[in-house]
Parts: C-alpha cells; sequence; structure tokens
C-alpha cells in the first residue's frame, strides 16, 4: 500500500486542472484514472487533481458525465491541463450493469435506466425507494401505508408471477450484494387478517439510507438481468453506494434534514346527522350515522353507551384529531478520503421519526465504511460494510377488530372520540363499540415493536493479468435477525385477556461471484468485452415465533407472563435455497457503432426436483449507432441508436413445494382458533396443497425494441422502448375445488404476457445567462394479460376475502376484481329494483361474483423539472396514472354507515333507485308492450344508500387516476467564495416538500389513490381498513468540507 | 518474475472458488421442510381428524343453526346476518373445505395408510367418514361424494345425489361395525382416540346410534327401510345408552384449544352474540332447570332475587343488551373456561329417536318409556340433580299423557329433545326440518326469499367456482331430498 503524499522513486507526480471547452471553468468530479489500472482521483472544486504514476509509458483517461473522455499520454509530464468538452452523444457514459460490471451505454441493447444519488437525496423521506417514485418509466413504487417504517411494494413492467407476493418484484442489489427485501406478517390466523396486515409490517428495503446511494440503475426486462440470474428475473434495481473523492485528501459532507408529516387524505364526512338509524336515536353501540339530524332539536342529548347522558352535536374533526404530527429528523455525516491509489469513505446516519399514528416510531442507525484500494502489481481490493439497526413501533392495522383503522373511519359523526376519556373506572375499554377496540386505546395498548440488525457486507479481490484480462472473485453476505413483539393489551377486542407474541427471524444469505473479464481490441474496427462466471447463493431463513396467552400483569409484555405460552405452528425453517450458476457474456464491437452481445447462463436450483434442477436460458442484444455508421450529424438529430434484444430467464420454485406433506393442525381463524398438540395429544393433518415432483422452471422470454436519440445538438434525448413479455410453466398453486381433497395445487401451468412501452424525453427547455431549466418526462404503459392458466381451470384466487378479491382469469389483465355483482336486466342491462316484500325499493343481488374492476393502470407518467438560477435550485416533480381501480371496502362501508358526505345530500327526501322493477325472485316485471317499467319506488336515503354498499361490491370499485405533485424542492448554495472564507466546500440549503397536492376525481378525496394497505403484487388495489398516506414538509441543510 | 508469482498466488487463491463450479448434487439436497413430514402414523392423523370434526360441528356452522333454531341470536356481524338469514355462499366455503380438504382427506389417507391389516383403525375412520358425510349431506343436500377426495385425478368431482349418498354411507357404515368386530383388530390408537381410547365395542354403539339417525331422517321417504332397519337395531339393542358412552369430543382450557363457541362468545366476538329471548322465554314456561346450566345470568336478578337471563330477539331489531347485562353461555355448551365437548351423538339422543320412530312408524306405546329415559339422560348429562329433574320430567310426562294424538305426542318429544339439544344446533336444525317440530316462527326481521327459516345451506361459492361440473348456486328455502 503507497502511503498518503510519499512517491518512490518509480513513480511520478502528476498535476494539473481540467476545464470545460465552453467557459473554461474548472470541472469538478472530473474521474481521472491510470489507464489499465484501478489508480485513479477526482478533481478538487476547482478542477485541480494531483496522482501519481508508475513511470515508464502510462496513460491517464480523463472522464465526466456528459463529456468526452480524453486519453492524454504522461510522456514525462509533471503538469497536464485538460480542456474536456461537452459530449454531443450522451452515450459515452458508463454505466453499471449487472454485477458491478460497468459498459458503456452506447454498447448496451436493452433499458436501463440511471438515477443518480442527488435525486434520493434529501426528498423529505427517509425511505430509498419512496424517493424513486416516478423517475424511471416502468418501475412502479408504491408506499403501503404512511406509517413509519411501512415498506414499498416495487414492480417493473408489471406483474409476472402468480405465485406468492415475493416473487414479483426486482432483485435488489447493494454493492454487488442481493438483499431481502421480503414481505411477510407475524400475525396468528393465516387469511384476511394476514393478508391485510395485522401491524405496519415492512419490508426490509426500509433499513438502507438515502444518504449513502451514490447511483442506482434500474435494469428492466429479462435481458437487462440475464447475468444476475433467477432471482432477477423481474428485473433489477442494482445501488452503487459513495465510495470516497481520494486525491489525498480528506473530506466529508454532512446532512441533516427535518420534516414534517401530516395525514394526508381522509375521508370527507358528512357533519349534518349523528348516530343512529331511520333520523333516530336506536342504539348507542351502532357505527351508524343515520340519526337525528343536529340542532333539530334545541340541546339535543342522547344516552351514550354507558348510560350517561350526552350533548348530541357533530364532531366534524373526530377522526382527524385522532393523528398526530409527525416528526422525521435524520442527520448523515460522510468522511472520505484517499490516495490515487486508495479511498475509503465512513460514513453515520441517524433517523429519528415519530409518526402520524399516536405512539408510531421509526429510529434507525446506519453506519457503512467502504473503501478500495490498488496495488501496482494489478490488484485491486474492494470492501464494504453496513451495519444497520432498525427499530420500528406501531400498533395493529388492517381487518381485525383491534385494528386501529378498523372503526375509526366510519365512527359515528356525533361521537367525541378525542374528548371522552377511553378507559372507564374499572380499567376496561370505553368505547362505543363492543367488536372493536377503541383506537387510541389500541395505539397505546397493542404495541408492535420490531427491532432489527442487519449486516451488509462485501469483499472483492481483483487481479489484471494482462491489460486485456483480468479476474475479480467478490463475496457477500445480507444477514438480519429481526425481533417483532406483538401484544395485544388485556380488554383488547381481538384477545381479551391479551396476548404476546414473540417472532424473531434469522435470515442469511451468502454470495459468491468469480469473474473473468476480457477488454480486448482488435485491430482498428473489433473490440471485444467478455465475462465468464460462477455464482453461488444460499439463502436461509429460520423463525422462532412463540405465544403467550392471558396477560397475568397487563403490563409486562413477557411470553414468561401469560398463563399458556404455545408455539406457532410456523415455527421453524421458513425459507432454505441454494443456488449455482455459470454464466457468460461477450459484447462484440464493430467500428464502436454497431455491438452485438450475447449470453448463456445455466442455474441449478435446490427448489426444483432433481431431474429438472439445471435449466439454461441465452440472451442476444443488438445495438446499433446509426448516427455514427453513416456520419449523420444535423443540427437536429445530433445522435441515434436503435437498439433489439431478446432474452430468456428462468426462475425456480419457492423451498418445500416438491411433495404433498403433513403439517401440524391449525384449525380456524382470528374468530376461533384450535391448534395443536391438543393437550398433550399430537396430531398432523395432511396439507391442503398438493406437492408435485415433477416441477419445471419457470420461463420468461421478452423481446424488446428501442431507440435512443439526441436531439438538437443534444440538449434533448429521447430514449423510447417497446417490449414484450411472456412468463410461461408459471410454478403456481392454483386453487382446486376443495372435494378434490386438497384446496390448492403445485404445478407449471400459466402463460401470462406483459407488453409495454416506455419513453423517456429529457433536456434543457430554456438556458438563458445563468438561468437554466431541464426537465424530464417518463411514461410507461403496460398491458398485462392472463392468457392461459391450467387446463381445466379460468381463474384463480389471488388474494382477498373468500370468494372475492383479486384473481387470474383468463382472458382478462391481472389481478383482476371479483365480487358480488347486483342483477340487472338482460334487455336493457339496468340495475333489478325489488317490488314488492321486505326489501322492497332494493337492489336485487345477483346470482355469481363477477369481474367488477380492473387495478392495472393505462399508463403512469410523470413529469420532473429542475430550474436553477446562480445559486438557486428550484425542483418540481408531478406523478400522473390514467386508470386503475381500487376496490375500497372504507368508502364501501363508510356509505352503508352513513358517514361520508354524499350520503347527506338531501338525506331527508325521498330517492329512487334507477332501474327496472323486478320481483323478488328475480323476474323482470313487463308492462303491457312487453317493455321492462322504470323504478318509481321511493326509499329513504338510507335504504338507498345502503342497498349499494357495504365491503367489496361492484359499486366499491373506483377509478384510481390521479395526479400528485410528487416532490418540490427550493434550494440554495452559496457562493464559492462565501464558502470558501468559511473553510468549507460548500454549503446547501433547501425546502422540499412529499405528496403535498393530489388530485384523484374518482375517489370523492376520500382515499389515498396509491396506498391499499395490503402490500405485495397479488394484492394491488385491494383497500380495506387501510392507514392513509401522508404529505410531507422538509428543510434540509448540507455542508461539505 | 515478481509478476509470475504474483500470478500463481492469485491463481492458488481462486481455486477454492473453482471447486464449486457444477451443480453438485448433495449440496443442492435441502428441500425437505423438517417441520412438515411427508409420513406420519395413523394415530396422529386420527386424533387431528377427531378435532376437526368438533371444530366443524360446534363453529361457523353450529352458530348458523342456533341462530335458525332460535338457541342464540345474532347482534353483531355475521352471526346478526346468519339470525336475518342472510346467508350467502362465501359463508359455506370454511365448513365445505374443512369437510372434504381436512375431513374427509385425512380419513382417507387412515385407510390407505392402515390398508386391511388394521381393521380397528379402518372401522373408526368409516364411522367417521359417514357421520361428517351425513351431516353435510344433510344440510347441503346433494354433493360430491363417489368422486370427491380423487386429487389429481379427478379435479371436478361429480355432486352425487342425496339418495345415493345416503344408501353409499349405509353400505359403509356396515363395513365400518363388521371391521369393528374383527377378532384380529391390528393397531389400536389408545390415548390417540379422543373419543372412545380405542375401545371397539363403544365404537359399535355409536356406529348403531349413527344408523338409526341415519334412518330416521329417510323416514318420510322410505318408511319400509327406516321401519326394518331400525326394528333390527332395536332388537339388537346396541345403542349408546349412557352419557359415559356418548360420541363426543372434548376440548381444553388452555388457550387455541378451547371449544370454538367459547371462543367466539367469550375471547373474540362477544359482541355479536346473545342469547335468543324466545328459548329463555321458552325454559322459563317449563321452569326447565337446565337453563343456569346453558346460560350464566351475568349477575342479574328478578324481582325476587332469582336468576334472570337477559336475551335478545331474533331477527336483530332494537338495541341488544350491553355486555354488562345480557346472559352468557353456560358450563355446558362451552365449559367454564372452554372445556365443553362438542357433542355428536348422546344417548338422550338415542331415546327421543326412539320416541320419534315408535310415535311414526312403529309401536306408538313404546314412545313413553323412551322420551322419559330421554329427559332423564339429558339432565344427567347436564349436571342437574334428581329432585328438579325429576319434576321436570314428571310435568313433561304429564303433558305427553294429556296429548290426544300421536302427532301431538311427537310435539311434546321433538320439543323436549329441542331442548336438550342446545350444543348440537345442527342436529336440532334437521329434527325441525324432518318433524316441523318445535313450531317456531321466523326471525322477526329476516331476507330469506320466502321469509322463513332456512331449509337448506347454500353451495361453497369457490367449489362453484373452481368446479366446472358444480351445479348452479341454489337457494336456502330449496328443501333436500329427505324433507319431503
Amino acid at each position: 500500500m503507497i502511503a498518503w503524499g510519499q512517491v518512490r522513486a518509480q513513480e511520478q507526480a502528476v498535476t494539473g486542472k481540467v476545464t470545460a471547452v465552453e467557459d473554461g471553468a474548472g470541472l469538478p468530479g472530473v474521474n481521472v484514472v491510470v489507464k489499465g489500472t484501478a489508480m485513479g482521483t477526482v478533481t478538487d472544486v476547482e478542477g485541480n487533481f494531483r496522482i501519481t504514476v508508475p513511470s515508464g509509458s502510462s496513460t491517464l483517461v480523463f472522464s465526466f458525465i456528459g463529456y468526452v473522455t480524453k486519453e492524454i499520454a504522461v510522456d514525462g509530464k509533471s503538469i497536464i491541463d485538460v480542456e474536456l468538452g461537452q459530449d454531443v452523444q450522451q452515450l459515452n457514459e458508463v454505466v453499471v450493469t449487472a454485477i458491478g460490471l460497468e459498459r458503456e451505454k452506447k454498447a448496451l441493447g436493452y433499458s436501463l435506466q440511471h438515477v443518480n444519488g442527488e435525486q434520493v437525496s434529501q426528498k423529505a423521506t427517509n425511505n430509498v425507494f419512496e424517493s424513486l417514485q416516478g423517475k424511471v418509466a416502468g418501475l412502479s413504487i408504491n408506499q403501503n401505508s404512511g406509517a413509519p417504517g411501512a415498506g414499498s411494494t416495487i414492480l417493473i413492467r408489471g406483474v409476472t408471477s402468480l405465485s406468492g407476493s415475493n416473487r414479483n418484484g426486482p432483485l435488489i442489489i447493494v454493492d454487488g450484494t442481493p438483499i431481502d427485501n421480503s414481505v411477510f406478517g407475524t400475525d396468528a390466523a393465516a387469511g384476511s387478517a394476514e393478508v391485510f396486515g395485522s401491524a405496519a409490517m415492512g419490508n426490509r428495503g426500509v433499513d438502507l439510507n438515502p444518504e449513502d446511494v451514490a447511483s442506482v440503475s434500474v435494469l428492466k426486462g429479462p435481458r437487462a438481468a440475464a447475468l444476475y440470474g433467477i432471482r432477477a428475473a423481474n428485473g433489477a434495481i442494482v445501488i452503487t453506494t459513495k465510495r470516497g473523492a481520494g486525491a489525498n485528501k480528506f473530506s466529508g459532507v454532512v446532512t441533516s434534514s427535518y420534516t414534517l408529516s401530516k395525514v394526508n387524505i381522509l375521508p370527507q364526512y358528512q357533519n349534518e346527522y349523528g348516530q343512529g338509524l331511520s333520523f333516530r336515536h336506536h342504539s348507542a353501540v351502532s357505527s351508524n350515522s343515520w340519526g337525528r339530524r343536529f340542532g333539530a332539536i334545541a340541546n339535543d342529548s342522547i344516552v351514550d353507551h354507558n348510560g350517561k347522558k350526552v350533548p348530541y352535536q357533530a364532531y366534524p374533526n373526530n377522526v382527524k384529531d385522532f393523528f398526530d404530527l409527525g416528526h422525521l429528523f435524520t442527520n448523515n455525516i460522510q468522511l472520505s478520503g484517499g490516495s490515487t491509489t486508495t479511498k475509503f469513505i465512513l460514513s453515520l446516519g441517524r433517523t429519528d421519526q415519530t409518526g402520524i399514528i399516536p405512539g408510531s416510531e421509526m429510529e434507525r442507525t446506519n453506519i457503512r465504511l467502504a473503501g478500495n484500494t490498488a496495488f501496482e502489481n494489478g490488484v485491486s481490493l474492494d470492501g464494504s460494510f453496513n451495519y444497520i439497526n432498525t427499530n420500528i413501533v406501531g400498533s395493529p392495522q388492517g381487518n381485525s377488530g383491534s385494528s386501529v383503522f378498523f372503526t375509526l373511519p366510519v365512527i359515528p359523526r356525533s361521537y367525541n372520540l378525542l374528548g371522552r376519556p377511553t378507559t372507564k373506572p374499572d380499567g376496561t375499554q370505553d368505547f362505543y363499540s363492543t367488536s372493536s377496540d377503541n383506537p387510541i386505546w389500541s395505539a397505546t395498548h397493542n404495541p408492535y415493536t420490531s427491532k432489527t440488525n442487519r449486516f451488509i457486507g462485501s469483499a472483492s479481490l481483483s487481479y489484471q493479468f494482462t491489460e486485456w484480462l483480468s479476474a475479480t472473485y467478490k463475496a457477500g453476505f445480507d444477514i438480519y435477525n429481526e425481533s417483532r413483539k406483538e401484544v395485544y393489551g388485556v380488554n383488547s377486542r381481538r384477545f381479551l385477556t391479551g396476548q404476546v407474541t414473540d417472532d424473531i427471524f434469522n435470515y442469511r444469505s451468502i454470495e459468491s461471484n468469480f469473474l473473468i473479464n476480457i477488454d480486448k481490441e482488435f485491430g482498428e474496427s473489433i473490440s471485444l468485452k467478455a465475462t465468464l462466471g460462477h455464482n453461488l447463493n444460499d439463502a436461509r431463513r429460520d423463525r422462532s415465533i412463540v405465544r403467550g396467552s392471558g396477560l397475568l400483569t397487563p403490563t409486562i409484555y413477557n411470553v414468561l407472563n401469560t398463563q399458556t405460552v404455545t408455539v406457532d405452528p410456523r415455527n421453524g425453517v421458513d425459507f432454505h435455497r441454494r443456488l449455482i450458476g455459470v454464466f457468460g457474456e461477450a459484447t462484440v464491437g464493430y467500428n464502436d457503432y454497431l455491438f452485438l452481445s450475447v449470453s448463456g447462463r445455466n442455474d441449478w436450483s435446490s427448489t426444483l426436483p432433481v431431474d429438472n434442477r439445471s435449466f439454461f436460458y441465452p440472451s442476444a442484444a443488438l445495438s446499433f449507432l446509426f448516427t455514427d455508421a453513416f456520419n449523420i450529424s444535423s443540427n437536429i438529430l445530433s445522435a441515434g441508436k436503435l437498439r433489439v434484444n431478446w432474452a430468456q430467464v428462468g426462475n425456480d420454485a419457492d423451498p418445500f413445494l416438491t411433495r404433498t406433506v403433513y403439517v401440524i393442525p391449525n384449525y380456524g381463524n382470528n374468530v376461533a382458533n384450535v391448534n395443536f398438540p391438543f393437550g398433550s395429544t399430537g396430531g398432523f393433518t395432511q396439507s391442503g396443497v398438493l406437492g408435485n415432483n415433477k416441477l419445471k422452471p419457470e420461463r420468461t422470454t421478452g423481446y424488446e425494441y428501442g431507440a435512443e436519440l439526441g436531439l438538437f445538438k443534444s440538449r434533448f434525448t429521447v430514449d423510447f422502448t417497446y417490449y414484450d413479455q411472456r412468463s410461461e410453466d408459471q410454478i403456481i398453486t392454483l386453487q382446486v375445488p376443495s372435494s378434490t381433497g386438497f384446496n390448492s395445487y403445485v404445478t407449471n401451468a400459466g402463460l401470462i404476457t406483459n407488453k409495454g412501452i416506455e419513453v423517456l424525453v429529457s433536456g434543457n427547455v430554456l438556458k438563458a445567462g445563468d438561468f437554466k431549466w431541464d426537465a424530464t418526462i417518463n411514461f410507461s404503459r403496460n398491458r398485462s394479460m392472463v392468457v392461459k392458466l391450467a387446463e381445466g381451470l379460468t381463474q384463480t384466487q389471488l388474494a382477498g376475502f373468500t370468494g372475492t378479491g383479486s384473481f387470474a382469469v383468463e382472458g382478462q389483465p391481472f389481478g383482476v376484481f371479483i365480487a358480488p355483482k347486483f342483477a340487472r336486466d338482460p334487455q336493457t342491462g339496468e340495475l333489478l329494483v325489488i317490488n314488492s316484500g321486505v326489501n322492497r325499493g332494493t337492489l336485487l343481488p345477483g346470482e355469481t361474483d363477477e369481474v367488477v374492476g380492473n387495478p392495472n393502470p393505462d399508463w403512469n407518467g410523470s413529469l420532473i423539472n429542475t430550474l436553477s438560477y446562480k445559486g438557486f435550485r428550484f425542483g418540481f416533480q408531478f406523478d400522473m396514472q390514467k386508470g386503475g381501480d381500487i376496490i375500497s371496502n372504507t368508502i364501501g362501508f363508510a356509505t352503508q354507515l352513513g358517514s361520508i358526505k354524499e350520503t347527506a345530500v338531501d338525506r331527508d327526501k325521498p330517492h329512487i333507485i334507477k332501474g327496472v322493477q323486478a320481483t323478488p325472485t328475480g323476474a323482470v316485471v313487463l308492462d303491457d308492450q312487453g317493455n321492462s317499467i322504470p323504478n318509481n319506488i321511493q326509499v329513504t336515503a338510507e335504504t338507498y344508500w345502503r342497498a349499494f354498499s357495504g365491503g367489496f361490491n361492484e359499486f366499491s370499485v373506483f377509478d384510481a387516476s390521479y395526479i400528485r405533485l410528487r416532490e418540490i424542492t427550493l434550494g440554495y448554495s452559496l457562493p464559492a467564495n462565501l464558502v470558501k472564507s468559511l473553510k468549507l466546500q460548500g454549503v446547501d440549503l433547501s425546502v422540499s416538500a412529499r405528496n403535498i397536492w393530489t388530485y384523484a376525481p374518482n375517489l370523492g378525496h376520500h382515499i389515498d389513490p396509491e396506498v391499499s394497505n395490503a402490500p405485495g403484487a397479488l394484492t394491488r388495489g385491494l383497500e380495506f381498513n387501510s392507514t392513509p398516506g401522508v404529505a410531507n414538509y422538509g428543510v434540509n441543510l448540507k455542508v461539505s468540507f | 518474475m515478481k509478476n509470475t508469482i504474483m500470478k500463481i498466488k492469485v491463481i492458488l487463491l481462486l481455486v477454492p472458488a473453482l471447486y464449486m463450479l457444477g451443480g453438485c448434487s448433495d449440496y443442492l439436497d435441502i428441500n425437505n421442510d423438517p417441520n412438515s413430514p411427508t409420513e406420519v402414523e395413523t394415530r396422529q392423523l386420527l386424533s387431528a381428524v377427531q378435532v376437526n370434526i368438533a371444530f366443524l360441528m360446534g363453529n361457523d356452522l353450529q352458530r348458523m343453526s342456533a341462530a335458525f333454531m332460535q338457541y342464540y341470536a345474532g347482534t353483531n356481524n355475521q352471526l346478526l346476518a346468519y339470525d336475518q338469514y342472510n346467508v350467502v355462499g362465501t359463508d359455506s366455503d370454511a365448513n365445505w373445505g374443512r369437510v372434504y380438504d381436512g375431513i374427509l382427506q385425512d380419513l382417507k389417507e387412515i385407510e390407505r395408510i392402515s390398508g386391511t391389516a388394521n381393521p380397528l383403525y379402518t372401522g373408526i375412520a368409516k364411522v367417521l367418514k359417514v357421520y361428517t358425510m351425513s351431516t353435510a349431506t344433510d344440510v347441503w343436500g346433494d354433493i360430491p361424494y363417489s368422486q370427491a377426495t380423487s386429487g389429481l385425478a379427478n379435479l371436478k368431482p361429480k355432486f352425487d345425489l342425496q339418495q345415493e349418498i345416503y344408501t353409499n354411507l349405509f353400505q359403509t357404515l356396515d363395513a365400518g361395525i363388521s371391521e369393528l368386530g374383527q377378532a384380529t383388530p391390528g393397531l389400536n390408537p389408545g390415548a390417540a382416540d379422543l373419543i372412545y381410547g380405542g375401545d371397539a365395542a363403544k365404537w359399535v354403539k355409536a356406529a348403531n346410534s349413527l344408523k338409526l339417525k341415519m334412518l330416521l331422517q329417510l323416514r318420510l321417504r322410505d318408511s319400509n327401510l327406516a321401519t326394518t332397519g331400525i326394528n333390527a337395531l332395536i332388537t339388537a339393542n346396541n345403542f349408546i345408552s349412557t352419557n359415559a358412552e356418548n360420541f363426543q369430543v372434548r376440548f381444553l382450557t388452555t388457550i387455541d384449544r378451547q371449544h370454538p363457541m367459547y371462543d367466539f362468545a367469550i375471547n373474540s366476538r362477544s359482541g355479536d352474540i346473545a342469547v335468543s329471548q324466545r328459548f329463555i322465554d321458552s325454559l322459563n314456561q317449563l321452569a326447565d332447570p337446565r337453563i343456569g346450566f346453558y346460560f350464566r345470568n351475568n349477575g342479574q336478578v328478578d324481582g325476587s332475587n332469582n336468576p334472570k337471563y337477559v336475551g335478545f330477539n331474533n331477527g336483530g331489531v332494537g338495541t341488544p343488551p350491553t355486555a354488562a347485562v345480557r346472559a352468557l353461555l353456560g358450563p355446558y355448551n362451552i365449559g367454564a373456561s372452554g372445556e365443553a365437548p362438542q357433542r355428536f351423538i348422546t344417548a338422550a339422543q338415542v331415546q327421543f329417536m326412539l320416541a320419534e320412530f315408535s310415535l311414526t312408524l312403529g309401536t306408538a306405546a313404546n314412545a313413553r318409556a323412551y322420551f322419559s329415559k330421554g329427559i332423564e339422560l339429558s339432565m344427567a348429562d347436564v349436571g342437574v340433580t334428581s329432585g328438579p329433574a325429576d319434576t321436570y320430567k314428571n310435568a313433561r310426562l304429564a303433558t305427553y299423557d294429556a296429548a290426544g294424538t300421536n302427532e301431538a305426542k311427537l310435539r311434546v318429544t321433538m320439543r323436549d329433545k329441542w331442548a336438550s339439544q342446545v350444543s348440537q344446533a345442527t342436529e336440532s336444525w334437521t329434527d325441525w326440518r324432518r318433524t316441523g317440530y318445535p313450531m317456531l316462527q321466523p326471525a322477526t326481521v329476516n331476507s330469506s326469499p320466502d321469509g322463513q327459516i332456512p331449509v337448506r345451506l347454500p353451495y361453497s361459492a369457490t367449489e362453484l367456482q373452481s368446479n366446472s361440473e358444480a351445479p348452479a348456486q341454489t337457494l336456502v328455502n330449496l328443501k333436500v331430498w329427505w324433507d319431503n
């Protein structure tokens, strides 16, 4: 290792300044690298650099994004000044593709989009994935809720897999090591409570620190990830963390942000009528708000559920006031330094957050140490080590009586939630509802805590054999231990005597990669870049889940402090898989304008039966820079590339599916439950899932055609992609009729296609003197289709309640909603209204449940603007979505119970359902001419609204199109001379806000169009007892020294 | 030289990495979940399936039947919907799945693994299968049987006619009885048999009692079969005759092992359930001493300081009594801490069945003794002391004697059968459909297509969705075949 500042006799120090050709200004951040080595440095804020080169013939390579790379031979010079010109092509930039391989963008035959660290830093959120929203065409990121630590559902180009929500997301890679981002719940009873989340269960993507991110490459489609193997079948998000600045200096950056969160969208309530039915106060324990009009009687009062007289009046903010203002405080310090051969960075980050739900919070500590060093004998080492500690406190959410959001959205308009005590003198809860917890009580007495310690690390050793041949060995690991404690206090509605569950996960994943790289030129026109590799992954998750029921001392949340301790049936090995892969990729370039690359990979997976364990998949891509080839250079079209690629990716099964097994019985659900061992009697029952020892790997094949154009001297760039992907032989668990003796079986079946386009247009809109305005538009459109499921099967349920929810239906887009529909006249299509009997004037239920909605959007787009003037910068981003349905239980129930605004309009007047008359058994009533008779039966407003609503049905489906002001930032960087006088490198102040304006016309402004609390790709659009989203406002400070 | 040495060093470093090339078979053989075996013993399956049957009869199915038969009243959520006869296909999904995917499949596994060498096991399995299937066809009508539980061999089992199912079930039951009587029983489940501890003689009694029940069930359609069959059984006289022989599974006091009605009524949904005021009034009218065992008065007393049971009318009209006041389920139904049994067939029930047979198809004079014994056995099972038990019994016998016709006597008999079966509501529902007694008025407000108490349950919605051989959904007011 060469110590800083020392120069050996065989070496030579070179200094110089790099300036921009256009204005002669110094260029900071330019890479200065000794060609053929990993030795290098970066220019400082004025463009100066200092580097030590081995004597003999050395060449320095100067490169910077957006500028043409220059190579200059040292030739004994000690001072080298360089002028760099703007790269009109913008295709020479180097991007990180798979496994940290760097490739020039021009050589890539596939679609890849790049986001740099600046764009995710200080954006009024502490979640890296949330700050990626809208920045990449085709990348869809949905925040699961506004609670601290809530994770995100990430999809690239739609859903491809029918099995399991954790198999649809892209592979997430940090510094070359894949990390775990799966979702799984702790709640005891499988079924609706688990699907819809018993607490803010996040995925571990929340552990990453946005300030550590140097760049993010999003690889879409099978080709882009053919080198990462099956785990990247749905694409990959490659995150590179910051490395040091180098150049014999020691520098640092301190960032600090303070952000306020407030609850974003709540239902629009009516405040004219309170608790009751049929305009009278019929019951003090009802959630109905169909009672008397406020003010109809002077000094009106009612008797509450405790038998006491209370004033009867509206409390318009009774739901809104439940929420607190959230605070998020993040602080980061990064120290980096190095020499020409060594760089290191130490990053410390701390996040402290309290959420909008009382008692909810998250704190996170990130410590990262990374560095690299290069020896002159051709060996270089790179390593990074992350320690992350994340602690989250939340409360139950989702579909259970103890969920904070079970009743909160529909409490009677006359119920003074905040103004009443939450407990009675005897210690039990004070709440009008007998089947649900008081939300305030629940937030404090049913705490959910999660503590995670996570270690992500990697180390690699590279050796440059010759100028054109090198080898790298890289090992990485992702290890975490998450300790969850889910508590239901004594007197909670869900578990009257209280319950404590300790759920401890131990996850470890080891990754090994061995690569041989070839980078050779043959003559003037042929170049070859090739990689051969071997990859190994061993991932395992063990789980220990113990439950204590019946708390003895109400405030001690320890399983030993309970009457009965049992072990949850899911205790044990949750997941174990080993993968081995060998692969090769070669890109041949002709005259630097035509590139052909081919790749092939063979994987072996432990989760497939022995006979079918090995599978091979190839890919090919072509990239043609036609402007270079035909020497086209006009003022309009300055650079153009056409690309086409075809790729296949295989995928394996979830572990443990190849055989039918027996399981420890667990009968029932959240209402009544019986587990084994039953006293001292053991038992096993045959699993309802038929295993399959003839499983084959899945296959996804994709074509992609695209073009990248530089227009108007590269002032604008346009990147267009059309893709067509087929996923077949899906390993899916298909529903079978229970009468077969099973409820599902695992098989290869199904064909799902995803076709679409992605467009990225970016460039400089206006430039006048010191004023600059850049804009980027992202647009994507995906059409998914379930072409075929299995022999004799036309639909299978993905998620939801028994019989209603999201389904894969043959001939329909993926994930459509099936729910009850009301009967209609086959002739006219009008709704049938019952003309006699108890249900006169209301709707007739339909025969079967049908497809009622489609959660897939028609298109998504975003508009990102950055304006700068001298030291000021102003940026704003709009995200929009057209189409995409949500099926909302919250709106459905709020309508049935008379809480929302629409139900109060003309409430005292009679209502008539638009439809035609029918008998109670469903026969359409016809007049003398044989025509149907329009309904004229008057009913009360209450009967009218209740006829349509309640739970999931066709009328709870809403188009969730929206436009949203995603981000808005106003910042100022102190001028250079002021900064220098402070002995600093830079000072930057900014204010930023997130999600502060939303226009979603079809949702009545009742729920957030993006939040549906069921996390995961298979439950898209299902909204049931969801936690609202938040709007954030923050101030940020960044000081570099 | 230095370079070469360096290169050699690097290659040596990389050699260990190279040995991992290729798919080493053993390294990848890790795909068996250590917690979920692929083979188990029949005794483990037997315990699991017995608890499963008890769970089926003691949970949601019981609540539906109890709402129809006006033992309990719904005050919120799903139970209120059942109370108002608002039952749809999705409400049958869980129960249907439990019958086929849970119970019948496990029973089939027991028979498969036992083979021919273990007739005690296979006999028990057959009895349990017939009990489960007969109950299933009683509530749903025509359902899959002959093609059911075939796994991949038949993914679209057809729905058999109820009449054919019954014929088939009688054959299976007879085969089971014969197996139970074999001299070499093979393996004995012992304590794993939560019902009779492996006692084959008791199983035979249960099987005969089940056969009696099923024959009686068909009497409206095939009186000859019923008469011949039941007379043969009476001659053999080998029924469940004491409460110690009751065909039932007992639950425990520990969390997640309690009677599901306890779980529901006490732990998780106490706000959803109340005792039916109609049942309370009916019991009080006859000063039935069992009321204090069926229900707890929750501290409520009347003017003379006697316990008062506050219930709620069926139909969901008005404000239900508050939690502090409403009567709760008692030790006979759910145990003090959940340890009540789920009763399948009791000794009292056998007596009442024999009484019904005598009054309709047999010798009417024999019925009185059966009726009297039925009341006695029920009182004993509940735990009523002989004094009050006899007082009640004599009063009822007086009413019985005063009844003029056999039909009137049947009405008295069935009224008492109903009163004794508070923890077997599904049984009462079947009785009511077959006999028309007790005479019940439908719930005050309800959404049944004809405003009457349902006479069957809708088919499972998921079954209809996934089985192309399934018929269309049915309405709850369409009678099943034996309900003539």
